[in-house]
């Protein structure tokens, strides 16, 4: 783990979290900082190796509500990770980030058909767009949560 | 955690926060975005900010900064040093923020004679939003 505003890992139970996972460490703890300070309704999580973060995700599955990554990133790239996130649970939202253009990216293309990404941003992202997209998708995620979807 | 810890304790201090007209020079447009919408929601005005330091002198005088924050290592003919140096030479008592990845920085600039006596602060990267704000305030209470 990187950097948490969810209370010196001690995670309450009924907490959702958020975990965003970027290899560049400047824009992980800039993003966790953005995250922390605009969402009340989660904890934020920032980890700057995606395996540090699939741990993470993996121990605390149940409090996990989106899950953000970078798509460039050395070990294990964002579209297998979010992936073995969204396998592991569907529930979960996810979004894919990236500066890179990746829409006619075959992979990226076949992993938003099965609904393994459910959202984008494209960097360089404003504080108002990056929130906004964070909100919408912990909303989205009430939703299936109420619904049992 | 509450980044506008120290602009809260100026306002009990019965002291307004100030806007600041801010310049910026980061060669990671990401970050400087980040930056910006920061710093902009914190009420100052960004007069100008840019991924490169070719055209400081021109970019400072046409926008006189009350501050600056500045990427330490940037692309382009001049680094972040250069263009500190080159204002600071013009306009001496401007405060200037240097962010770096290069931890002997600080020592590098505390040994320099050219930096002695300036209103410089370093900040290491990764650096905090909370962090930037702070220096922000230090420095302009220093100026004055």
């Amino acid at each position: 783990m990187f950097l948490d505003c969810g209370g010196a890992g001690n995670i309450e139970p009924s907490k959702r979290i958020v975990g965003v996972v970027d290899d560049d460490i400047d824009i992980s703890t800039l993003f966790h900082d953005v995250l922390c300070e605009n969402l009340h309704e989660a904890s934020v999580y920032a980890f700057n190796d995606p395996v540090d973060a699939l741990k993470h995700f993996t121990e605390n599955k149940s409090n996990y509500a989106l899950f953000i990554s970078d798509l460039r990133m050395p070990g294990l790239n964002g579209l297998e990770l979010l992936k073995k996130v969204k396998i592991s649970k569907p529930k979960v939202r996810t979004i894919l980030m990236s500066a890179y253009n990746f829409d006619e990216d075959p992979a990226y293309q076949k992993y938003m058909k099965e609904g393994i990404i459910d959202s984008t941003i494209e960097k360089p992202v404003t504080i108002h767009r990056l929130c906004q997209r964070v909100k919408d998708e912990l909303n989205a995620y009430e939703l299936k949560i109420e619904n049992k979807t | 955690m509450n980044l506008s810890n120290s602009l809260v304790e100026m306002v009990i201090q019965n002291e307004k926060p100030k806007k600041l007209k801010i310049m910026i020079i980061e060669d990671e447009e990401d970050i400087l975005i980040l930056y910006k919408d920061f710093l902009s929601v914190l009420g100052h005005e960004i007069v100008c900010n840019s991924l490169h330091a070719n055209n400081i002198m021109s970019d400072f005088e046409k926008n006189l900064p009350d501050i600056c924050l500045m990427d330490y290592k940037i692309p382009g003919h001049k680094s972040g040093m250069d263009a500190a140096i080159e204002i600071l030479t013009k306009y001496p008592l401007t405060p200037i923020i240097f962010i770096t990845a290069y931890d002997q920085f600080q020592k590098e600039i505390a040994n320099d004679a050219f930096f002695k006596d300036k209103n410089i602060r370093v900040l290491i990267k990764p650096v905090r939003l909370t962090e930037i704000e702070k220096v922000i305030v230090d420095l302009i209470a220093e100026k004055r």
